[in-house]
């Protein structure tokens, strides 16, 4: 705040230097005054005017008394009165002298007359002198006396003079003192004016001080205000910069540091307010263990060199600091608008340590402890990057278990993962130490061999694995079978490692088409298998069945009536295709991708519809795939399909095959047996190319077992398949099953069947598969010819379609 | 302060003149009778006298006492002068006045009063000799009381001319 400006500093300047030019004036006039005065009174002091109308008194009286002891002697004669005439003469005398010398010479010398006097005196004086010696005589005394009569008037006179000349001397003293009392007064005044200036400019300068003494304390106030607010502001400042979590540390523009908090120093382990403030870059870099030539690694000197040139430069730098101790410290140097820079400091090794734990876990697989499809990738990536001839080529073993969704589904989950441990444990144990083993989800896992020279090499390996997992596993003390498939793929220069990765999982899909327990090493050529199928699963998931797809029937005839009764429904293409794609396959990828669930849907109620148009009791017999039961409710879309079609559920036969008995003994034997009691009938299809147990022929009860064409073929030739069959139909009639045997197509297989008690046979001999308007046709027509009318009238009576064989 | 330069030589011939009149007169405050004619006559308080009441002196007693000179302008006379006689205090105190002043008479009936505490100090003088020569009355002798008036400026005021007392017969101390 400035002072106001008449109080400012020179207004106040000034006021002084008039009070002080004021009091030298009013001393220097007193100091005069006092001089004048002084010096008046030594004059006057000093003066003898008085003298003269003194002397000139006293001369007359001595005159007059020298005149009067005349007298005196003249009337009474003696020496007493000659001695007093002498002294008295002696007294004029002296006298005579005084009025001739000093003052009273020039009091006398001013006038003519006066001059006269003294003359008449002297002579006188002279007169009497020469008297005095014969003064006793007593004419002489008269004659003495007579000659001083006429002068003593004059020296009356002359007295009267001198006085009056005194006076004037006294008035004009009293002028000379009146003059002086005139300049005392006017200095007297001056003095009474200046007293007056005086004061008032004390008043003036007070008023000034007060002014001053007001502003001073607002602005002391105010100073005291701004120093509280400041120290406020300093408090807030501490706490703010000690509290912080961070460390910090400012620097000046110059690069001094101005300040660091607690946290730094504790970050760091040193005293508080060490480094000093003040402590330049270098000095403090290195008091933070940033040297800038480092014995042990140069990693300190790089972020040193770092902050350096970002420093040089002006622009933020960030970087991590590993101290001694093991943590590690995020350094954050940032430039201050201001100028100057700022540091901070954060201990992110708990972050750091939390960080690679995530990074573990995100590479490692949490059941088995193996790296996972990430850690792959990336080690994937190293090591194809560097792949090059002289070190060989890098395999990749991609493998899954044959039927981990059946531990899974029968043993629990708990198990499963044991199961998977063990597998990554057997795996891990039989591969080269550097071999990366990981688990890529489910119970897929690759396992990579890089550096491969030997080209064998993979192959051994794969074969290792398949012997070792197809160990049974034992968990909690029950023995699980295990088994795997290996696909195998190997690098070529320039691969991806997506491409290696899906390489390895085509050759692993070959491997498992070609069994289980195999292992198969990648060619181009599954590449063009996959695409395929590929293509196909396209076209099954597209939806429209009745575009593409067609149902033919081929009729099964009962050997005992020699009549058709039921047909059996089989897949065909609508129109020819370029790919030689069979039904089969057909259905294969259909189970694979779950297509299987609608187009078996549609083949039921097509079949049934179609069965509807067949005169009664003809039954149609439709395939079921056991994807159908595992993802489907079965009993449910049947019964809706019987009742949408409204076919009566005997004239329905269901086919199944022995893996469905096998797959899920326990989960689908309410299902078959609903489906049984409702008078569908169950036929157990390609009986005799798996397990053929016998044990589930008896647990589940089936109508019908179909012999599997391989034994019928050439049954006239081969005694042991006739043996087979036999047996087969001596089984089911055994537990009271029907036996149709498939993919008849001579007279003499009917023959041998007929004699070994099979009760249907369905094939070539009877009818090819026919379309569903020449199935219609073929039962109308009375004898079906073309139809393998031979077949339909065998010398045993095979008779036409509608009438008993026999 | 006391010029003791100045009063040095007079104390010395104090001293001498006691010497000579204390041992003759230590029986008795009396001073010996005036041989010839007597020029000053003292009376008032005073403690030793030789006629009557009074301490008449004639010349010679005067001179005895001790005498002092210097010189010294005036204002009755053009030219400086050479004044020699007995200081006035010693004066006194050989006739052991008492008392606050003391009236110096002249023959022609002047009078002047003195302080008698001043004198010493002063320096006044009863002069005898003017320029070697003693006074007549008819040259403001025989006893004129001087001052050394160009010693001190003090002394060269209307004050102590007046003072200057000439053709003295008589001291009167009180």
């Amino acid at each position: 705040m400035p002072l106001p400006r008449p109080f400012g500093q020179r207004g106040f300047k000034a006021t002084q230097f008039a009070l002080t030019v004021l009091i030298v004036f009013l001393a220097a006039m007193a100091a005069y005054v006092s001089a004048i005065v002084f010096d008046r009174q030594q004059a006057l002091e000093k003066s003898y005017r008085y003298n003269v109308a003194f002397s000139a008194a006293q001369g007359m009286n001595e005159y007059v008394r020298l005149r009067e002891r005349l007298a005196e002697y003249l009337l009474a004669p003696s020496p007493e009165a000659l001695r007093e005439v002498r002294l008295r003469f002696d007294i004029l005398a002296s006298r005579l002298d005084i009025f001739r010398a000093g003052q009273f010479d020039e009091f006398v010398g001013t006038s003519a007359e006066r001059r006269q006097v003294i003359a008449k005196l002297k002579r006188t004086v002279g007169d009497l002198e020469n008297m005095m010696a014969n003064i006793h005589r007593a004419e002489i005394a008269r004659r003495a006396l007579e000659m001083t009569s006429p002068l003593e008037g004059e020296l009356i006179g002359l007295a009267s003079e001198a006085d009056h000349y005194g006076s004037r001397q006294v008035a004009e003293d009293q002028r000379g003192l009146l003059r002086l009392h005139w300049i005392f007064s006017l200095l007297a005044l001056c003095l009474v004016v200046c007293a007056f200036v005086f004061l008032a400019l004390v008043r003036w300068q007070n008023h000034i001080l007060v002014h001053i003494r007001r502003w001073l304390r607002r602005s002391n106030d105010e100073l005291r205000n701004t120093g509280a607010e400041l120290r406020s502001q300093n408090v807030l400042f501490d706490t703010a910069l000690n509290n912080m979590t961070h460390g910090l540390c400012m620097f000046d523009a110059e690069g001094k540091m101005i300040v660091s908090n607690r946290q730094f120093s504790r970050l760091y382990g040193c005293k508080p307010g060490c480094p000093e403030p003040g402590t330049g870059f270098a000095d403090f870099f290195q008091a933070i263990g940033l040297e800038r030539h480092s014995n042990d690694s140069g990693r300190t000197s790089a972020s040193r060199q770092r902050l350096e040139a970002a420093i040089a430069r002006g622009i933020p730098e960030r970087l991590h600091q590993t101290l001694p101790d093991g943590r590690m410290i995020s350094l954050t140097l940032r430039p201050v608008e201001t100028g100057g820079w700022i540091i901070t400091f954060e201990d992110i090794s708990e972050r750091h340590r939390a960080q690679e734990r995530i990074e573990q876990i995100a590479r490692h697989d949490a059941l088995t402890g193996l790296p996972n499809r990430i850690l792959l990738r990336e080690r994937l990536e190293n090591v194809l990057a560097t792949d090059s001839d002289p070190c060989g080529s890098t395999a990749l073993l991609c493998l899954d278990l044959d039927n981990f969704k059946k531990i899974n589904d029968t043993h629990g989950h708990p198990t499963g993962d044991a199961v998977l441990r063990e597998v990554g444990r057997r795996v891990r144990s039989i591969v080269p130490e550097q071999t990366l083993v990981c688990r890529i989800g489910g119970d897929e896992f690759v396992v990579v061999v890089d550096k491969v020279k030997q080209h064998s090499l993979p192959e051994e390996i794969a074969a290792r694995i398949v012997v070792a997992l197809a160990e049974p596993f034992e968990v909690d003390g029950v023995r699980i079978l295990g088994g795997t498939s290996v696909g195998i793929a190997l690098s070529s220069s320039g691969m991806e490692p997506d491409e290696l990765i899906r390489n390895a999982d085509i050759a692993l899909y070959d491997a498992k088409r070609r069994g289980r327990g195999a292992f198969s090493t990648y060619s181009p050529q599954m590449s063009e298998t996959l695409l395929r199928r590929n293509r196909i699963e396209a076209e099954l998931l597209d939806g429209d069945f009745d575009e593409k797809l067609d149902l033919v029937f081929q009729p099964i005839v009962d050997l005992r009536t020699g009549q058709p009764h039921a047909v059996e429904a089989l897949l065909r293409w609508k129109t020819s295709r370029d790919d030689d794609l069979t039904p089969l396959e057909l259905v294969s990828i259909a189970e694979d991708t779950g297509a299987i669930v609608s187009l078996g849907r549609w083949i039921l109620e097509k079949a049934c519809r179609q069965a509807l148009g067949l005169p009664e009791p003809v039954a149609v017999s439709v395939n079921l795939s056991p994807i159908q039961f595992r993802q489907d409710d079965i009993v449910a879309t049947v019964f809706d399909v019987l009742s949408r079609t409204g076919l009566e559920p005997k004239r329905l036969h269901l086919e199944i095959t022995e893996t469905l008995l096998l797959d899920d003994e326990c989960a689908f034997e309410n299902e078959l047996g609903t489906l049984r009691r409702a008078g569908i009938g169950i036929s157990l299809d390609d009986f005799g190319t798996g397990y053929s147990s016998l044990s589930y022929l008896r647990k589940f009860s089936v109508d019908r077992i179909k012999i599997d064409r391989i034994f019928v073929e050439e049954i006239d030739r081969n005694p042991d398949r006739q043996a087979i069959v036999a047996a087969i139909v001596h089984l089911a009639r055994g537990l009271g099953m029907r036996t149709i045997a498939e993919g008849v197509e001579t007279e003499s297989e009917l023959q041998i069947l007929r004699a070994t008690g099979c009760n249907e046979v369905q094939g070539f001999l009877i009818s090819k598969p026919l379309g569903p308007r020449e199935i219609v046709a073929y039962f109308q027509s009375d004898t079906p010819s073309g139809q393998g009318v031979t077949i339909d009238q065998p010398p045993g009576g095979f008779g036409k379609a509608g009438r008993p064989v026999h | 302060m006391p010029d003791l330069r100045r009063r040095f030589p007079s104390a010395i011939a104090a001293l001498a003149a006691l010497a000579v009149i204390l041992p003759a007169n230590a029986a008795e405050d009396v001073l010996p009778a005036p041989e010839s004619e007597i020029i000053l006559v003292i009376e008032g308080n005073i403690k030793r006298k030789n006629v009557d009441e009074t301490a008449q002196f004639d010349r010679a007693m005067l001179e005895s006492i001790g005498t002092t000179s210097f010189l010294t302008s005036t204002p009755w006379y053009d030219n400086p002068v050479e004044f020699e006689g007995v200081p006035l205090d010693r004066l006194l105190d050989a006739v052991g006045a008492t008392g606050s002043e003391m009236t110096a008479v002249a023959l022609n009936d002047y009078q002047a009063t003195l302080p008698l505490s001043d004198l010493g100090e002063d320096g006044a003088v009863l002069a005898l000799k003017r320029d070697g020569k003693y006074m007549e009355i008819r040259d403001k002798g025989p006893l004129f009381i001087v001052y050394p008036y160009d010693s001190d400026s003090r002394l060269a005021a209307e004050k102590y001319y007046a003072r200057s007392v000439w053709q003295i017969s008589r001291l009167v101390v009180r």
